[in-house]
């Protein structure tokens, strides 16, 4: 008899995540900086945003999470939604 | 009726290589879970095997009951272990704790598991000598069970999804119970309202233990001093995010501490006034900088005052005290991520 093992990992049905669609072209975008409040991660995204603005004549809004370990707070996301991409920072 | 994914191996296949090229170990062999055997561990519950116990984070994967057994069987448990790790899984679900952010932070904290009440008996676990060490087979498989419920359903991948810097040993198991019998005070689960006779686990998500070796006090001040001390450390995550830090006394400590006539809330009183450092050290390093000046700590202290002393965590209720171990004389300081313990009933 053949040995039959059951398998102990999360099964494929496990909610997947997609990445979000890219944008073509960021020329007068509205453009969200989610700042998850990590050390230097506001002046990262400042100049990210000046960039943008400058640039391509993007329009920026800067929203701040209220720690960086949870989840964004509703209206954090609520203050995103509008955006045409959202970039975030900081990573360790 | 069953989900999980069956795999049948060919006669040349090594079940522990198998399992091991699976992804499915912490690196040590795996029991294979055959069918077998986790329809022998499903007995340990009367739970039914499709049951949804809670989503594991990163990964938010299903902890069936089935899976849970599989990850059980792997790790080496006995079917009445299955009710302790099922509670387990609930503790360490509860959103209080963030295992989400726990999971995938850099620090290296993990969750302990911690049991209370008659099933510490029934299980035969350690809660003497060598609590933390190897050695008992409840303690081992029951936190290595759960170290493999976080990365086989919550995808907690080493080095991927799990960036812990250092990580810990905790990672393999993290699992004691509380010695209430020679312990002066009520234990943990009746301090937090459950009844003596009722089982619980307590999750709670820390780094390893901190030796407080102290061989001399014998007066509650001098003994409580050298644990507040050792508490009082720069390097930990309590004096920037605060949350919550485990005291494991040992019974000879418990009892000089006791014998003073001081209740445990007198002794957490007393850690929480001592185990303090001044804003100007704090100021050095650790977390400093935007997140404590969002006010985690309490309003009164005075951030402008170098002089001022900041305490660990918010309040003395943040201070858990759990009594193990054997004879000698040292305890130990588990300090926290940043999140509460959850207790929760064995049912």
């Amino acid at each position: 008899m053949p040995l039959v093992l059951i398998d102990p990992s999360a099964e494929e049905d496990a909610e997947k995540r997609i990445g979000a669609a890219r944008l073509d072209d960021l020329k007068g975008k509205r453009i969200g900086l989610l700042d998850n409040i990590k050390h230097n991660a506001e002046y990262l995204l400042t100049e990210v945003g000046e960039q943008l603005t400058r640039e391509y004549g993007c329009e920026v809004r800067l929203i701040r999470k209220k720690t960086y370990t949870k989840f964004a707070e509703a209206h954090v996301l609520a203050a995103l939604e509008d955006c045409d991409a959202v970039v975030t920072a900081i990573g360790d | 009726m069953t989900v999980a994914t069956r795999h049948t191996l060919s006669t040349s296949d090594d079940p522990f290589q198998f399992c091991y090229d699976q992804g499915w170990t912490d690196g040590l062999p795996v029991i294979p879970p055959t069918e077998e055997r986790v329809a022998a561990m499903l007995a340990g519950t009367k739970l039914a095997p499709a049951t949804l116990v809670a989503k594991i984070p990163p990964g938010w994967g299903k902890a069936t009951v089935e899976k849970i057994a599989v990850n059980c069987v792997m790790a080496g448990c006995l079917p009445e272990h299955m009710p302790v790790v099922i509670a387990a899984v609930k503790a360490m679900t509860d959103p209080a704790l963030n295992l989400n952010g726990m999971q995938c932070s850099t620090h290296l904290s993990t969750p302990l598991v911690v049991v209370n009440g008659p099933a510490r008996l029934f299980l035969g676990m350690n809660s003497g000598s060598n609590v933390f060490g190897q050695g008992n087979r409840a303690n081992a498989t029951i936190g290595r069970a759960v170290k493999l419920i976080l990365t086989n359903i919550g995808r907690a991948i080493p080095g991927v999804t799990d960036k812990a810097t250092l990580g810990h040993p905790g990672k393999y198991t993290y699992c004691i119970a509380e010695n209430e019998e020679q312990s002066p005070w009520d234990p943990l689960h009746v301090e937090r309202g459950f009844k003596r006779e009722q089982s619980t686990v307590t999750v709670f998500g820390c780094e390893a233990p901190h030796n407080v070796n102290n061989q001399a006090s014998q007066n509650a001040f001098d003994l409580a001093f050298t644990i507040a001390d050792t508490m009082a450390t720069l390097g930990k995550n309590m004096f920037y995010a605060q949350g919550e830090v485990m005291v494991v006394v040992c019974p000879s400590h418990a009892e000089t501490i006791a014998r003073d006539g001081w209740s445990k809330q007198h002794f957490k009183e007393y850690l929480y006034e001592k185990a303090r450092k001044p804003v100007r050290l704090v100021k050095l390093g650790g977390l400093y900088g935007r997140e404590v000046k969002r006010n985690f700590w309490p309003r009164w202290v005075n951030r402008d005052d170098d002089d001022e002393m900041v305490p660990l965590v918010r309040r003395a209720s943040e201070i858990t005290i759990v009594v193990a171990g054997g004879t000698g004389r040292h305890s130990a300081f588990l300090p926290g991520w940043a999140t509460p313990s959850v207790t929760v009933a064995v049912e």
